[in-house]
């Protein structure tokens, strides 16, 4: 079982040390990564029967000229790799083109007002879900084969089960609509003139309230799981023994010895939540109209709007794989036994 | 054949002492009834449009009407048929690509298991939804698309799954023995490896439906849904841009996605307990 040297005292922290395997390992599958994110963008437009112009024009009817202007735009007279070559050169400098809703604004602006609120939500949202996934995780596996255990399991496969955007339809139903708790849309009142900065505060709370707790509840679940699992193998180690027979209080063998020896797996599986809870941003953003990415790509797919679908897929990528790589810090922090 | 049946026997013997399993599969049972029998229960044709739009629910209507005066009640029954169908089927899919690629991999190891999981690690990293519906908004909405979008993202982490099963039955001795007497790889593959794994790949495919009905509902609910086959998730599409929180039609809401909720928790539950029980077997 993981059992962290950092802990027992024999590797003292100045031992985290980065090496330059370690960052070129690193370097080389983000990189793969990111190339296969350029290449799906890059090739799913050009896969689909009809002719890319139609499709890049959204299959509005155009002029020969401005036929002729997208043809030269994408390279689309030219051969697949220099077409391929022109796409990379312009995204790796941020452009991907001009919005067709938000004409003649470019893609990579828009999306760049719209990130901050996204992260906003899925940050505090992910500080919650393994606050709370670490709680009830914890509470199961100190009960393992209880029934609050098994009431816990239940309740949490059948919040597993329920789709994001139903809870956040509920949500806004019953706080919103009927109990008129929260409001109904957006990121913050329109055209309110704040009397101060803590009025403003408030107010953009208020908006990211509900959100936030359907993202909350769409993923605790799984945190609360992998923990039970991964501690009732811990509270079975020895030291545990030793903990509770030197007359520790409960609440530090829990805490102290039992889970925090069984924290990696939910460490490592905070990347792959964050990529799940960017998704779910989509339906969040959706049910709540709140201005961030997610909304926007819905609001992509109504309007055939494909470079800002394009754009936000391959943001996302991006956000991705910076958080892979800073869950990855963490992961080598906690478990110095990590070697690449 | 009697063999089969005490095997069955046994099984069942261990599976009804979970309460959640038994609880997943009383309401599938229930709910795959309705869905299957729907013009005996749906009181109602689902296309008829003449009940007075937003109708709460009541005697005439036990869940109320639309927008457009469909019964909720007779319109949800079939559009679980298309939900649990366009499920059942991307899950299968699924199973059939993730299986296959797990094998191979693990099986052959060396540089196909390389590139095989090279190319799943990076499947697994990008953000699925948002590639789905990259897919899905180029091929048009469609019950096809959704199916297809799911089976290019879904595979990886069964593959993973079958892959490191694959490698601890590679090693047992009936697969020596079988190599000595001149099988070759594919054979042993086929004939030998995958049966081993079946009871895995059965609760995984049981697992994969839930999470394909959920898919499905949530890219219908985008508006990439089919919105002449209408499934749980076109409906709550509907319910959302057709006015149904200003109405307060909570009846238009609420069902649809319980129903989503309880066939997809009981695939979670039966799925579980059957991932527990083979795991089991394999003498692990």
């Amino acid at each position: 079982m993981p059992v962290s040297r950092l802990d027992a005292g024999i590797v003292q922290k100045g031992d985290f040390q980065l090496t330059s395997r370690w960052w070129i390992n690193r370097g080389v599958s983000s990189l793969l990564v990111l190339v296969a994110a350029l290449v799906v963008n890059f090739a799913i437009p050009r896969l689909m029967p009809g002719s890319p112009v139609d499709i890049f024009s959204g299959g509005v009817k155009l002029t020969r000229e401005a036929r002729q202007a997208i043809v030269e735009r994408f390279g689309l007279d030219e051969s697949v790799w220099e077409q391929f070559y022109k796409y990379v050169v312009n995204a790796v400098q941020g452009d991907f083109g001009v919005s067709f809703f938000y004409y003649p604004q470019p893609v990579i602006e828009v999306i760049m007002e719209a990130l901050p609120w996204t992260l906003l939500i899925l940050v505090t949202a992910m500080i919650f879900q393994v606050v709370i996934g670490y709680w009830l995780g914890a509470m199961a596996a100190w009960k393992a084969g209880s029934k609050t255990d098994a009431i816990l399991q239940a309740v949490s496969l059948f919040v597993f089960s329920t789709p994001l955007f139903w809870v956040a339809m509920v949500l806004l139903y019953v706080f919103g609509y009927q109990l008129g708790w929260f409001p109904l849309g957006g990121a913050y009142t329109i055209g309110e003139i704040y009397e101060s900065a803590w009025d403003q505060a408030l107010d953009v709370i208020k908006h990211a309230t509900l959100p936030v707790i359907s993202l909350i509840i769409a993923q605790y679940a799984t945190y609360q799981l992998i923990l039970r699992n991964s501690m009732v193998a811990v509270l079975k180690e020895q030291y545990i023994l030793t903990a509770e027979a030197k007359g520790l209080s409960k609440g530090r063998v829990k805490h102290r010895h039992a889970a925090r020896n069984a924290l990696l797996p939910m460490v490592t599986f905070l990347s792959l939540s964050f990529a799940i809870s960017l998704g779910g941003s989509v339906f969040v953003e959706t049910v709540f109209s709140y201005p961030g990415v997610g909304k926007l790509i819905f609001d992509s797919v109504m309007s055939r709007d494909y470079p800002m679908l394009q754009g936000c897929f391959f943001l996302f990528s991006l956000v991705v794989i910076a958080v892979n790589i800073f869950v990855d810090l963490i992961y080598r922090f906690l478990d110095p036994r990590i070697a690449y | 054949m009697r063999s089969e049946l005490r095997k069955i026997d046994r099984f069942w013997r261990v599976y009804k002492k979970r309460k959640s399993a038994v609880a997943g599969l009383i309401i599938l049972t229930v709910l795959v009834t309705i869905i299957v029998f729907a013009p005996v229960f749906s009181p109602y044709d689902p296309d008829a449009k003449d009940a007075i739009p937003f109708t709460p629910p009541g005697s005439e209507h036990l869940l109320g009407t639309n927008d457009i005066g469909v019964d909720i009640l007779s319109e949800m029954i079939y559009a679980g048929r298309v939900s649990l169908i366009v499920g059942i089927t991307a899950a299968g899919i699924v199973v059939f690509i993730g299986s296959l690629i797990g094998l191979f991999a693990g099986f052959l190891g060396g540089w196909v298991d390389e590139i095989l999981m090279r190319i799943t690690d990076i499947v697994i990293i990008l953000p699925r939804f948002p590639l789905m519906i990259v897919m899905a908004a180029y091929l048009g909405p469609g019950v096809w698309t959704i199916i297809f979008a799911y089976s290019i993202v879904g595979w990886p982490s069964l593959t993973r799954q079958i892959r490191s099963q694959i490698l601890s039955v590679k090693e047992a001795s009936f697969i020596e023995a079988s190599r000595a007497t001149g099988a070759g790889n594919i054979r042993i593959m086929f004939t030998h490896v995958l049966p081993n794994i079946q009871g895995i790949i059965i609760a995984n495919g049981v697992m994969e439906i839930m999470f394909a009905i959920l898919t499905e509902a949530g890219l219908s609910f985008l508006g990439l849904g089919d919105p002449t086959q209408k499934s749980w998730g076109v409906m709550l599409y509907f319910a959302q841009i057709q006015g149904a929180f200003l109405r307060g039609a909570w009846w238009w809401i609420f069902p649809p996605g319980i129903c989503i909720a309880l066939i997809s928790c009981s695939f979670n539950y039966i799925g579980t307990a059957l991932n527990d029980l083979f795991g089991l077997k394999l003498g692990k």
